[in-house]
């Protein structure tokens, strides 16, 4: 069975794997992007980057771009899906659907009733949904629901409302009814524990940090939280390649040392602007991609792997499918590794990326984390 | 392959040797000399230099999910903004762990230990972990803050199930041994306490920070764990709760071994116009008196830095002084914690007690096999400091001079411009190497004796300790030369040391229900598969105690 | 002595990092020194000799001509003498300038005068986002000197802005003035978006308003305040023109998210 392709010509993996060094050696500024659902991949495509003198992205790295930035500008006090599940008596959810493709931390918060500290156990969950007019999929949950409208674009200055209104300052009423907010800021201020639970795909920075704001002011006296919901792998990404690279993503190693810059190295401007002239990508794309922008090398999940005008291409299996993964689990706030389904004979997009780090790493005349 | 390194002066006070000899390595262990001299097929030249075993450090946060939080919080201050922070400490770090371990193989140390492991983020420390290279590592598994811990506790479970608990987590985690951080006091926290002690109970629970510290250091013994429990006191930093916090906690060790972590955060009293000073002195006597007790320092040095600590009580309220302003607190399962970035600053009344205390500490706990070398990394200062405290401790010149440089008030209010000792290098070679690895149950290093691992470092004596234990001249790991002069030369992956156990079947399906009931968790991602680490080697476990 | 300049071989093809292009540093080089000093951002290592033609001696007189959106950290950390831009320039133009004067004919890229501490900026064209503001994780953007944009800037202009003017002639993009905590912003156009959220201090004049301000920027009424008459006199004497000249404004306090003590102005 073929697995690899240059030019479209079956080729050994092992010649691939040359190609692409050779590929990615020659490049001024590769780009090393992708999925990276697997943290296995990412660890190995920061070895690529680096011996290359590439920029590791993430393709949906824009959407935790804000919350990247709230966090390092500003900082919160933020919680795990668990601990609001067993915790917090009141829960205020901002935004019209912020569990849209967070379903399991959904069910995982709102199937029961919050059972520890003196005060909230035995009670049952207040939820109040700041935002949309209908309690959509908290129809069914177990607890008190509540809405209070809200269009998406006012949702950073509803919350400015609410610090407003528990710090005794003047404001005007934005989406809240007269006396709405003060009653509202005061409902959080009266919980056990507290928690605000938000898209952080949706909201801008200056919005998530106003809900670290708010969820800052609240703690001067009484107990609460944050929970940022990012749905897909591109949160664990960042996680990965901060200790790899030492930040989230989007790092250059043109220079050898890493720089980070959310700007200057979003793939997607390098690739337009031309200043990447060569990209190695990951996708789990089953359609064709178009990449006959710049040499490509495109790692593919695809059954019949088709990139437009790609010069290489391997055939790799899905993580946590086909091989081993390892992966950010939302529920658990932190890493956990996913068995195979089955065994197969698919190639782990890890493993060629590590052979083609291997590869560079050879011709940088370097014994850089040789393998043991 | 047999390896000659040829008339050193060899420190090793595990093996009580303090002479010029040879030491030879064979398949990456230390091996007896030859019968035939000159059979070597390599020969280094150490005449003239000082040979110990590869440096251990046993409390440094160097991998997992509150590290890289502070990665996050800070990229200000990471080296690669070159333009922006300058040579300080903290930016020689670098953030990566690639750069962890070549700064530490460049001062010739060659264990780590990792304290503070969340259960939860055990695989994630292991990836990094696994991703620094060079050193070995090890990790200590956080409990007592715990939902499961503290109900066995208050439904008076027995002590084999509660030492069946703390093993399956031990083994899950893969970890080395066991930390306690300010029992109780996280969960305290999230019951909105703001105050709490030694004997405070956790609301809900009923249960006091004396008995899950008590619990747990008798279920860590009992499991045979090597390492005894190793503590973080309650109320760290706070002006005379702190130093009454560690003489309680080291009151209760009663008989059985306890290692209190950082113990100069404790050493704080109340007295003067500012309701600062030192109780380095008393905090000293008590532990020279208290044979059980082992403690690490936790040293403040001076300059930019981070706080990292699963103390997420501590670290709330520490974010009043968070400098730059910003910081990050964790609500979790069990512990949390926090990440606040500090600047000790040489002219602050403060952090120059602070850092008196520390060398008081260090000066006047008179058996360097019970004080650890640690700052507490990066919570006291970034390791990048170590050649500085080896220089402080080595040389009384330099500490009058680094005394000179503080506000003139600081003086009258500790006693370290008085103490003389200098410590030796044989002291030094026991504080930290043969004395860590006795602590640590990891018999295979620490000495250069026959059979232990062929970690060894190599150093060009100098009159000025740091220029000598910055750089070593050469630093062998696994046997394999990996720095030379100061330099690394190659960059081997180590391995996560973890303690050879196993965990109960029973309890293993208790807590599948539990952490699924509870918390709506698989219990199965708590645990670490060597696999997912990518590495050839990824774990050598130690024997627990029989 | 003649102004050393650096002209443009040709359209880089990588970023350009100018950072050592300053009069500070360059006072003491040669000129085969100069050629040599790193500036490309690529393993290829391209030195300034690859990128420009060098000529002149002045280093407190440095020129670029030919400019490019591709050349960043123009006068970076710069303390003294001139730098003077014949085109366009990139990010990072005058970030953490302490003294001097830099101006530029063209337009610039992001993060323009981020961190400024001293001197004077000017660009004649447009900037892009971040005026003035901190760079990544920073907790302060500029905290003393002035910027002139002729142009118009991009979104968040004087985010976290602490100390100095900044003058936009032309309109400003969305959020201005985001968490701004002192100093003076005047926008001579139209403020997009919901200036001064999350602002602590510190004053905006907005010539020709704003398209939203949040609930909590509170209207304080109309104010002839002799503060405007002397505050226009004094930056008349700065900025040459200003675009108001002191007379009655509409006052709005903000943002009491926060602080609350944030004023703006707003034509009466």
């Amino acid at each position: 069975m073929t697995t690899a392709w240059i030019d479209g010509q079956p080729v050994s993996s092992g010649e691939a794997i040359r190609e692409a060094a050779k590929l990615l050696s020659m490049s001024r500024l590769p780009l090393v992007t992708g999925r990276f659902d697997d943290i296995s991949a990412l660890r190995e495509a920061a070895r690529v980057a680096g011996f290359s003198g590439g920029v590791l992205d993430h393709s949906d790295l824009g959407r935790v771009a804000p919350l990247i930035e709230a966090l390092r500008d500003n900082g919160i006090i933020r919680i795990s899906p668990g601990e609001v599940r067993r915790r917090a008596d009141r829960v205020l959810v901002v935004g019209a659907d912020p569990f849209a493709g967070s379903e399991a931390v959904f069910e995982q918060i709102f199937a029961v009733d919050p059972d520890l500290g003196a005060k909230a156990k035995g009670g049952q969950r207040e939820i109040v949904l700041l935002g949309p007019d209908e309690p959509g999929r908290f129809s069914e949950v177990k607890g008190h629901v509540r809405t209070v409208g809200c269009p998406a674009d006012q949702l950073g200055d509803a919350i400015g409302v609410l610090r407003a209104g528990l710090g005794g300052k003047p404001f005007g009423d934005g989406p809240f009814e007269e006396g709405a907010a003060r009653a509202l800021a005061g409902w959080l201020k009266d919980a056990a524990f507290a928690a605000i639970v938000f898209d952080a795909t949706e909201l801008d920075a200056i919005s998530i940090e106003s809900v670290a704001g708010l969820v800052s002011d609240l703690n001067a006296e009484t107990r609460a939280s944050a929970l940022p919901l990012t749905a897909g792998s591109v949160y664990g990404a960042a996680e990965g390649a901060i200790w790899v690279t030492g930040f989230p993503l989007r790092t250059a190693f043109g220079r050898g040392d890493p720089e980070h810059d959310m700007m200057l190295n979003d793939g997607a401007w390098l690739i337009s602007s031309g200043e990447s002239d060569a990209r190695i990508m990951l996708s789990y794309d089953e359609t064709a991609l178009d990449v006959a922008d710049v040499p490509t090398i495109l790692l593919s999940t695809a059954e019949e792997p088709a990139g437009e005008g790609a010069r290489v291409i391997f055939k790799i299996g899905r993580p946590g499918v086909d091989h081993p993964m390892v992966h950010h689990e939302p529920r658990f706030g932190s890493f956990v590794s996913t068995p195979a389904e089955h065994h197969g004979m698919a190639t782990n997009a890890a493993d060629i990326l590590s052979a083609i780090a291997d590869q560079l790493g050879k011709a940088h005349h370097s014994n850089d984390e040789a393998r043991a | 392959m047999l390896t000659c390194l040829k008339g050193g002066h060899v420190v090793d006070p595990a093996n009580g040797i303090d002479e010029v000899r040879d030491i030879f390595i064979k398949d990456g262990k230390i091996v007896d000399a030859p019968a035939e001299a000159g059979s070597a097929n390599e020969t280094v030249d150490c005449s003239g230099m000082v040979v110990m075993a590869g440096a251990i450090d046993i409390h440094s946060h160097i991998a997992g999910g509150h590290v890289n939080t502070a990665r996050l919080l800070l990229p200000e201050w990471h080296r690669a903004f070159s333009a922006r922070p300058g040579e300080t400490a903290l930016s020689k770090v670098g953030w990566t762990t690639k750069e962890t371990g070549l700064r530490y193989a460049e001062m010739g140390f060659t264990t780590v230990v990792e304290p503070a492991m969340g259960p939860q983020a055990a695989l994630h420390a292991h990836l990094e972990l696994a991703d620094i290279p060079i050193i070995d590592k090890a990790t200590l598994v956080v409990l007592g803050n715990d939902d499961m811990l503290m109900s066995m506790i208050r439904d008076g479970e027995s002590d084999e199930a509660i030492a069946d608990y703390v093993l399956w987590t031990v083994d899950a985690s893969k970890a080395l041994g066991v930390k306690c951080i300010n029992a109780g006091g996280s969960a305290a926290f999230k019951e909105n306490v703001r105050s709490y002690a030694f004997d405070t109970e956790v609301p809900d629970y009923g249960v006091s920070s004396r008995q899950i510290l008590k619990t747990l250091q008798k279920a860590v013994t009992d499991a045979g764990i090597p390492h005894p429990l190793h503590v973080h006191c309650n109320n760290l930093g706070v002006p005379g709760a702190s130093a009454d916090a560690a003489e309680a906690t080291i009151r209760a060790s009663e008989g059985m071994p306890l290692h209190l972590a950082h113990i100069q955060f404790y050493g704080y009293g109340i007295e003067g116009r500012r309701g600062f000073s030192s109780k380095g002195e008393e905090l000293a006597r008590l532990i020279n008196e208290n044979p059980d007790v082992t403690v690490d320092i936790g040293q403040v040095m001076f300059g930019q830095t981070v706080t990292i600590s699963s103390d997420e009580m501590r670290q709330f309220a520490g974010r009043a002084q968070a400098s730059p302003g910003k910081s990050i607190i964790m609500d979790q399962e069990a512990n949390g914690g926090g990440v606040v970035p500090m600047n000790y600053k040489e002219k602050s009344f403060f952090n120059a007690l602070q850092w008196a205390i520390g060398l008081e500490l260090f000066l006047l706990i008179e058996d360097p096999s019970r004080v650890f070398f640690t700052t507490d990394h990066p919570n006291g200062a970034p390791f990048t400091t170590y050649p500085d405290i080896f220089a402080l401790l080595m040389d009384r010149n330099v500490r009058e001079k680094w005394i000179e440089a503080l506000p003139k008030s600081v003086k009258k209010w500790t006693s370290l411009p008085e103490i003389e000792r200098e410590y030796t290098l044989a002291e030094i070679a026991t504080m930290t190497r043969a004395a860590p690895a006795k602590l640590l149950g990891t018999r295979d290093r620490g000495h250069l004796g026959s059979g232990a691992t062929a970690d060894i470092s190599v150093y060009r004596p100098n009159d000025d300790k740091a220029k000598m234990f910055g750089a070593a001249a050469y630093l062998f790991k696994d046997g394999v030369k990996v720095v030379e002069n100061g330099a690394v030369v190659a960059k081997p992956y180590g391995r996560a040391l973890t303690l050879k156990t196993h965990s109960d079947a029973k309890m293993g399906s208790r807590l599948d229900r539990y952490f699924d009931e509870a918390y709506g968790l698989q219990s199965r991602w708590f645990k670490v598969e060597g696999s997912a680490l990518r590495r050839e080697t990824p774990f050598r476990e130690v024997p627990c105690l029989s | 002595m003649s102004a050393l300049t650096f002209r443009l071989k040709g359209e880089p093809d990588e970023r350009i990092d100018c950072s050592s292009l300053v009069p500070d540093r360059l006072k003491s080089l040669g000129s085969s020194e100069i050629e040599k000093l790193p500036v490309g951002t690529t393993k290829r290592g391209l030195v300034a000799g690859d990128v420009f033609e060098i000529s002149g001696d002045d280093a407190a007189d440095i020129r670029f001509e030919g400019g490019s959106s591709r050349l960043d950290r123009i006068g970076e950390r710069m303390s003294e003498g001139a730098i003077r831009v014949s085109g366009d320039a990139g990010f990072r133009v005058g970030r953490v300038m302490s003294g001097g004067d830099l101006q530029v004919e063209g337009s610039v890229g992001d993060l323009c005068g981020s961190g400024l501490e001293g001197g004077c900026i000017r660009v004649k064209g447009d900037c892009g986002a971040k005026l003035g503001g901190p760079d990544a994780g920073e907790m302060k953007g500029m905290s003393g000197g002035t910027i002139r944009v002729h142009g118009n800037a991009g979104e968040r202009a004087g985010d976290r802005m602490r100390r100095g003017t900044i003058l936009i002639d032309g309109d400003c993009g969305k959020d201005a003035a985001s968490r701004m905590i002192a100093g003076t912003l005047i926008v001579g156009g139209h403020a997009r978006g919901a200036p001064g959220r999350l602002m602590k201090r510190g004053t905006l004049l907005l010539m020709g308003g704003a398209e939203r301000f949040t609930p909590t920027f509170v209207d304080a009424g109309v104010h002839d305040l002799l503060i405007l008459k002397l505050m226009a006199d004094g930056l008349r004497e700065t900025f040459g023109d200003v675009p108001f000249d002191g007379s009655a404004m509409r006052k709005m306090s903000g943002d009491t998210a926060v602080l609350g003590l944030g004023e703006v102005y707003l034509p009466a």
